[in-house]
This record gives structure tokens, C-alpha cells and sequence, in this order.
């Protein structure tokens, strides 16, 4: 599936993007100001969503006081997503901890209940927090939202990651396309971190 | 946001809005409907063609009406090729079955209404549809992989609606989205026979309320 992402959105509004300055979200930004007001959906299934009254999580709980990694992709399920970069930070979890990370979140533009069923279906739920940004407001807030309808997806997000210290943006990578995972690796944070 | 009445079970039911979260299935009593400014009770007028503003008005379907043209994307189980198909491919020249879910990956859906539709699409078959189809506002990534998780065969197609085509020219959505549910703008949760792209029977819920929408339902219409 990588390469009907790639097929479709290469040189597209991704390039653009990449080219602008990215205003809202930078090394040295705040991620919790950036995005005011913005809450991400744990992911869960219906019903624990009924035993929570399906509350969300402000981002300043997730952020507050922890040194996290956080990752975002186009979509669960797809291609890349699955294949390469939810995995690379599985298998690295260990060094991250090490290095004191104390969260590893990933984030996509999916309701909370795709988000767990893809999460079980990797077998990640116990490595990686999942939350979702159903509306896409987390992303486009820090000015990372892409319009891959193209590819058949709609709005979501690019690939990116981030290592994120008591809210403070000290690495942020973000991929020049969606379909390529260069730079959004756990390899390259772990580095950064 | 939603106001505190329609999320406090208590509260809710004597603010007159059901938010029903006790049980399991998905009762969105308290969505936001699409403006309509009419209902069709007479078919032939006030159908627009489906068109992107989301400023038009489109009155809900009704049995009679044509369904409208719009695009779908599945993954082909032939050959696990991502591809597109339109309403009038599916269901030009035969009967179709055309069921919609609120959401992939969610109780009702999940545990009765797609897995109702395979079991029973056999017996849909023998009666002479052609095609049985799920569509939901999902993009066609998670659709395929929650047909796997459910473990069915190809009986049922299942079609994303990701961009909400279909489900808006049909004036059949629900905006969820001051939910916190988070699931945003579906479809609710239908059951529709077409024959020749008009609609035969029509078995449309409130919200994803599961009540007339069974494959059970559907057979019995066809007798």
C-alpha cells in the first residue's frame, strides 16, 4: 500500500508543505500551548469508552512532567504504518526506556476504536500508548495535517515524530512525503533524545 | 461540545434527548440531523444531484427514489488491490443490497449487523440480489482489516464511504462530532434494497439504533 500513497501524493501538497515554514510547531516549542483546547481519544473499545463516558485526554496530562516520544502517522492499517514505523518503535522500546523516556504514544486521524483493534492486531498496546485525533485538530493545530484524499484517505496527518520534554519540542522530525519513514524512525529519535 | 444534559445518563432522559450508553448498541438520538427542508414525500422532486457544497440541501431517501451516483474505494479480495467503484456500477441492471454501519470497529456493527449480512447473504443470493454491500464512513484500510478481524469471507463487500459521497447525497448522515465519542460524521445505520438503482425497501435507523436494519428483515421484505 506504500506505493499507492507514494504514487499518489508524490510532489504533491506534501512537497509544498515541506517547503513552508512550519509556524506552530518547532524544536523549542511549547506542544501543549500549540494546540489549545485540543483533547486526543485513548484508544479503548465501545465499552470502555461507556465505563469512562468516553472522556478525553488533555494534552497536558499526556505531556505534564514526562519526557515522552511521541509519533504520528497517516493511517492505522495502512501500509507503511503498519509495516515499518509502529514497529520500529515496538522494537525499541526498551532502549527508550532506557533513556528515560517514560511514554511512547502514537497518534493517527482515527477514532479511538480502529486505533485499539489496530493496536491489538500488532500487538503494541503494551509498548505504545495509542490515542486518536478523530477530527484531526492535534495535527492541525501543530501544522501537520495533509490532505491525502488522493490516496483514498482524506485528511490526515504527515509522518512525524517527536521527543517531547515536560511539553517542550526538543526533536521534531517529520517526513518529506507520508509514504517514506526516513527520518520518523525510533533509530533517528533515539539519537535525538 | 455536547451539553451535560445529553451525556448524563440521568439528565438526559428528562431533558427529553436519549443518549443511551447502558446498552450496547450505538443510540444517537441526540445527533444533529442534516438540514432537510423537506421530506421527500414526493420523490421525484427536490432530489439534487449529489454535488460537493456543503451548503446543499438534500432531502433523506426514500423508497422510490434513485440512489444517487458517488464513488466508493474497497480492497478488491482478488487481487488486494485498493480500487474505486460507483453506485451505478453496483447496482445498474440488478438488485443490491446496500447496508450502512456508523462505524467500523464499534459494538452494534461489529457483533450483529455485518456478520448478520454474511451469514445471510446465501440465502440473499437465492433470492436473486447480485450484490451485498456494508458501507461505512471508514476509510477502506480499516474496513478490510475489520472484515479480517471478523473473520469473514467475500460474501459481503465491504466499501468505504471515507469522504462521506454517498452517505451525504443519500442525506443520511449523523454529525457526531460534538460527541465525545469521537467518531465524527457517519452514516446511520441502514438497510435499503435496490433494483435497477431505485430504492425498493428502505430500512433506516435513528442514528445506529439497530431495530429494522437486520439481514432478517431484508429477507423477510423479499419474500
Amino acid at each position: 500500500m506504500a506505493s499507492v500513497l507514494a504514487r499518489r501524493a508524490r510532489g504533491s501538497a506534501a512537497a509544498a508543505l515541506w517547503g513552508a515554514a512550519r509556524g506552530f510547531a518547532s524544536v523549542g516549542s511549547d506542544i501543549v500551548s500549540a494546540a489549545p483546547g485540543v483533547s486526543l481519544q485513548k484508544a479503548r473499545s465501545w465499552d470502555e469508552g461507556v465505563a469512562t463516558k468516553f472522556s478525553t485526554t488533555p494534552l497536558k496530562d499526556i505531556f505534564h512532567g514526562k519526557k515522552v516520544v511521541i509519533f504520528g502517522l497517516p493511517g492505522a492499517y495502512t501500509g507503511v504504518c503498519s509495516q515499518a514505523h509502529v514497529p520500529s518503535y515496538k522494537n525499541n522500546i526498551d532502549k527508550l526506556k532506557a533513556k528515560g523516556i517514560d511514554s511512547v504514544i502514537c497518534v493517527a486521524v482515527n477514532d479511538p476504536y480502529v486505533l485499539k483493534g489496530w493496536a491489538e492486531k500488532l500487538q503494541a498496546k503494551d509498548a505504545i500508548e495509542f490515542y486518536g485525533d478523530f477530527d484531526g485538530s492535534f495535527h492541525k493545530s501543530l501544522d501537520l495535517e495533509i490532505d491525502l484524499s488522493a490516496a483514498l484517505l482524506g485528511r490526515r496527518s504527515h509522518r512525524w515524530s517527536a521527543f517531547v520534554d515536560n511539553g517542550k519540542i526538543k526533536a521534531f522530525n517529520v517526513e518529506k512525503a507520508p509514504s517514506e519513514f526516513k527520518v520518523s524512525g525510533a533509530e533517528v529519535i533515539l539519537d535525538q533524545i | 461540545m455536547a451539553t451535560a444534559a445529553s451525556l448524563s445518563l440521568v439528565t438526559a432522559a428528562a431533558a427529553g434527548k436519549r443518549f443511551v450508553l447502558s446498552s450496547p448498541s450505538l443510540s444517537f438520538s441526540s445527533y444533529r440531523r442534516p438540514t432537510t427542508l423537506l421530506r421527500a414525500t414526493s420523490p421525484k422532486t427536490w432530489r439534487r444531484a449529489a454535488a460537493s457544497s456543503s451548503s446543499l440541501i438534500v432531502a433523506t431517501i426514500a423508497v422510490g427514489d434513485k440512489l444517487p451516483n458517488a464513488t466508493l474505494s474497497y480492497f478488491d479480495p482478488a487481487d488486494g488491490e485498493l480500487k474505486t467503484v460507483t453506485v451505478a456500477d453496483l447496482t445498474a441492471g440488478k438488485k443490491a443490497v446496500l447496508f450502512a454501519v456508523p462505524g467500523a470497529f464499534t459494538p452494534t456493527c461489529s457483533q450483529k449487523h455485518l456478520p448478520g449480512f454474511a451469514e445471510k447473504a446465501g440465502e440473499l443470493r437465492a433470492k436473486g440480489v447480485a450484490t451485498v454491500a456494508c458501507v461505512s464512513v471508514n476509510d477502506a484500510f480499516v474496513m478490510r482489516a475489520w472484515k479480517e478481524s471478523l473473520g469473514l469471507g467475500d460474501d459481503v463487500m465491504l466499501l468505504s464511504d471515507g469522504n462521506l459521497e454517498l452517505t451525504r447525497a443519500m442525506g443520511v448522515e449523523m454529525d457526531l462530532s460534538d460527541n465525545p465519542v469521537g467518531l465524527g460524521v457517519r452514516s446511520r445505520r441502514y438497510a435499503l434494497l435496490a433494483d435497477d438503482g431505485v430504492v425498493k425497501v428502505l430500512n433506516l435507523e435513528e442514528g445506529g439504533a439497530f431495530t429494522t436494519s437486520s439481514a432478517e428483515e431484508m429477507l423477510k421484505s423479499l419474500e
